[in-house]
């Protein structure tokens, strides 16, 4: 180990800083492309003299709605991201085939086959774990974020969330995650051992590269961002409900938030020990996990299990109750079995809590474990059916619009509960033996993933993107863009059930089988029709953001209830909304409270507003993120002045916030209130006059 | 300090007082018995069941009596919200132990405790009884042993 104490690992030749860089072209043109785009957007916004307005309004802002957007475009970003690494692997894997039987020996056939396909098998390795990684982490978990950010408030009828500071903390941190583990690209190498990184592969012995560092110190900032979201969502739903609103009367979607993030609380905590384990085997030589010392890599695997897979039901959850949203109001129904639709949920808080050992079976789970968890494995399926077959007693007789969100909703029954099956299929013991860690699982949670988790985000993105901008995307491109993803899914992993069950092993970077090219071709053909979706998804971003560009960023005041059938509170204050959410606070008589404020003949107040209290901007998450990314940094590259000096300036930089940081607020003047306010009166006004 | 203070923090002294006593006393209680060796003739599970008492009677007492679990207007949501964290932690301990006394004994090659101590126990059976050979190559195996029951070091 020759690190010296100015750059640490950085100069060690062993730890191959560039060489990713230096041997692989694809990474050499992203880096260079990623700099250019960089560096020409940078100088655009100096060129604008945009850095102000960026800096006060979204920077340190602490408005929920704004941060909420912050979330979903940093998904956005790192769904492309992530995509691209889907994209390389299916086309490497329609081309990484082999002819054996023609080769001469056993040697050259195994020199051949490794160099089939464009992708070498070590960056392979990485593409398939960036991807697993990035989706999960920093693609759903940010999305998921950023819808909670955005609607719950709304929702329930409340200002803001109960921690406005902590919000802003928490998504630079997760931006700071997303930071590193981008660096990964250019320095040094990222972990090669999966989304979840099995010890003991991920071992210092095994794995003595930067890749598990990046992997562990990523996650691990994604990690406490989720955490600390959490703690402010279950606070916010708990005790800034609107009066009236008891628990029994919150809408579905709160309802599902709120369970997702009390299992955040329940199953981050021990993904971050464990990490902190490993951590503590890579750097400082304990044995927790290691082959020797009485470590034992399977306890990794059983608690790194314990996060994961009811982390599948924390993104799927909220996804459940976008759909609850989604369906009453594209079918003019109020949502069949609204209670029957909370105890489900609640149901699935518990089960999904025990049926983590089905990531075992073929581990060494004896018959009793097995047993247990198979059985809870497939008993889950049952409250998610109930959830199924609520929307669809919902659609029945009732009048529905095929908008584009319902038409996410519905594709997303259908497919989920393709998913679903295939779920039940793999939570059989005996069958399990069979298909475990084969094609056939990685279709699988896929198919529950995209088809269950993607659609309904994707769905609840349309839905609420009338409320977020005041206009509705482009309806060709949003239809074009389901229809897309839809048959581009089907297309993707049908392929890819079928080489599962012939044989087909999961993380496999080339065949030899020719048979099974012409599955693998149609595969990519899939992934690339699901990038046309992507692509006219992106397209009514760019739609809105030129319809930003000609109001010059103050959008102007739309209808409220943008669909015609809201039934929830978000509906009831302006499209956009203004920043103090509520002029006057909503009271809560019954479910659906907009529509029973409709049904009853509500009357909005015009007059009389009060001055709102609202907390202050501050830089202080934003310097905390940029610290964490050095700190991160520096462990990676086990850079250790760095590391200790922003260790002590991260935790400097949050007590000095709650000394100096201004808590006390301000307020918004009451005749600021009553402006913003006429502006939407005027445009009812006008609305009721031209209709 | 005055009496506000006191008014803010909770009803009285006392219970400051009962809390701090009964801590000290369940303290005292784990301290004193490696320190004058009470346990020393128990069983290796009775005094892990011994410690992890204590430790579980000191949470509940800390819980109850420093933060006020059970008082004021959130007392409901914080018992539950307690009870819930019991369940959990409760579920994740045993469910790991279980998994892993499956695992452990199941998975070849593993070096959980019980395969390990298996195989030493082989080994020692195997060298004494059935090869019959002089104590100085018997002991051989005996070295690789104890060797693995240190912990090998990575380097």
């Amino acid at each position: 180990m020759s690190s010296s104490i100015l750059l640490g690992r950085l100069t060690d030749p062993n730890a191959h800083a560039l060489d990713m860089l230096k041997h692989e072209p694809i990474v050499l043109y992203t880096v260079i492309s990623i700099g250019v785009i960089g560096a020409l957007v940078l100088a655009a916004i100096t060129l604008m003299g945009w850095w102000k307005p960026l800096w006060r309004n979204w920077i340190t802002t602490v408005d929920h709605k704004r941060i909420g957007i912050m979330y979903i475009i940093l998904a956005i970003v790192m769904l492309v991201r992530g995509f691209a690494d889907a994209i390389m692997m299916r086309t490497h894997q329609a081309m990484a085939f082999v002819d054996t039987a023609a080769m001469t020996s056993p040697e050259t056939a195994k020199l051949a086959a490794e160099s089939a396909g464009f992708l070498d098998s070590d960056h392979y390795s990485q593409i398939f774990t960036a991807h697993g990684t990035i989706m999960i982490f920093f693609m759903a978990t940010p999305m998921l974020f950023g819808i909670f950010n955005y609607i719950i408030p709304l929702q329930i009828g409340a200002r803001d969330v109960a921690f406005p500071f902590l919000n802003n903390l928490g998504f630079w941190i997760t931006f700071a995650g997303a930071i590193l583990i981008n660096i990964s690209l250019g320095l040094g190498a990222f972990a090669r051992g999966g989304w979840l990184n099995y010890a003991p592969y991920s071992d210092i012995i095994h794995s003595p590269g930067t890749g598990t560092d990046y992997y562990l110190w990523s996650l691990q900032l994604s990690g406490i961002a989720t955490t600390i979201g959490a703690v402010n969502f279950i606070a916010t739903i708990m005790t800034m409900r609107a009066p009236g609103m008891s628990m029994f009367k919150m809408p579905v979607f709160t309802w599902t938030s709120l369970v997702s993030n009390i299992l955040i609380l329940m199953i981050y905590p021990p993904l971050t020990v464990v990490f902190i384990l490993l951590a503590l085997d890579r750097y400082a030589g304990a044995h927790f996990f290691t082959n020797d010392g009485q470590g034992n890599p399977m306890l990794y695997v059983d608690l790194v299990w314990v996060f994961g897979h009811p982390e599948v039901y924390v993104l799927v959850l909220p996804a459940f109750g976008i759909l609850s949203e989604i369906v009453p109001n594209f079918s003019h129904k109020r949502l069949f079995g609204y209670t029957s639709m909370v105890w489900a949920t609640l149901v699935i808080l518990i089960l999904s809590f025990i049926v983590w050992g089905h990531h075992f079976f073929t581990m060494g789970g004896g018959t009793a474990v097995n047993t247990v968890f198979a059985i809870a494995t497939m008993i889950i399926a049952i409250p998610t059916g109930v959830k199924v077959f609520n929307w669809l007693f919902t659609m029945y007789k009732g009048r529905i619009s095929f908008e584009p969100p319902m038409l996410w909703a519905m594709g997303m029954i259908f497919t989920f509960v393709g998913g679903g099956l295939t779920g039940v299929l793999l939570s059989i013991v005996p069958a399990d033996w069979q298909i475990h860690n084969s094609a056939f699982l990685v279709a699988h949670f896929h198919h529950t993933i995209i088809g269950g988790v993607v659609f309904s985000y994707l769905g609840g993105l349309a839905y609420w993107f009338p409320k977020v901008f005041g206009v509705k995307p482009n309806r060709a491109l949003g239809i074009a863009s389901f229809w897309c993803w839809f048959i581009g899914f089907h297309v993707a992993f049908y392929p890819i059930y079928y080489v599962g069950l012939e044989g087909i092993t999961r993380r496999l970077q080339h065949f030899t089988d020719p048979g099974l090219q012409p599955a693998l071709i149609t595969a990519m053909i899939g992934v690339f029709i699901i990038a046309l979706g992507i692509i006219c998804f992106v397209l009514q971003v760019l739609g809105v953001i030129v319809y930003g560009f000609r109001h010059r960023g103050k959008l102007p005041v739309q209808d409220n209830d943008s669909w015609g059938a809201g039934r929830s509170l978000e509906w009831a204050t302006s499209s956009p909304p203004p920043a103090y959410n509520f002029a006057t606070i909503p009271t809560v008589h019954t479910t659906d409270a907009f529509w029973d404020m409709k049904q009853s003949g509500h009357v909005r107040q015009t007059t009389g507003f009060h001055k709102i209290h609202m907390p202050s901007n501050t830089a202080a998450g934003f310097w905390a993120g940029m610290l964490l990314v050095a700190l991160g940094f520096g462990l990676v590259w086990h850079i250790w002045w760095l590391v200790a000096v922003t260790f002590v300036g991260t935790i400097a930089v949050i007590i000095a916030h709650s000394f100096l940081g201004n808590e006390d607020g301000y307020y918004i003047p009451a005749e600021e209130v009553q402006k913003t306010e006429d502006e939407l009166t005027a445009f009812l006004t006008h609305k009721g006059a031209t209709a | 300090m005055s009496m506000e203070t006191y008014e803010t923090h909770g009803p009285s002294v006392g219970k400051y007082m009962i809390g701090f006593i009964l801590s000290v006393i369940l303290t005292l209680l784990a301290f004193g018995a490696v320190m004058l060796g009470w346990l020393d003739g128990w069983s290796l599970n009775l005094k892990v069941a011994y410690f992890a008492g204590l430790a579980i009677i000191q949470i509940a007492v800390q819980m109850i009596f420093f933060l006020h679990l059970g008082e004021g207007p959130d007392a409901k949501w914080n018992i539950t919200s307690v009870w819930f964290t019991v369940f959990c932690v409760f579920i994740i301990i045993y469910g790991t132990w279980w998994t892993m006394q499956h695992l452990n004994y199941q998975v070849m090659g593993s070096n959980g405790r019980v395969a390990v101590v298996d195989q030493i126990q082989q080994l020692r059976s195997v060298s004494a009884q059935e090869t019959n050979l002089s104590e100085e190559t018997a002991a051989a195996p005996a070295d690789m042993v104890s060797e693995q029951e240190e912990g090998l070091n990575r380097q």
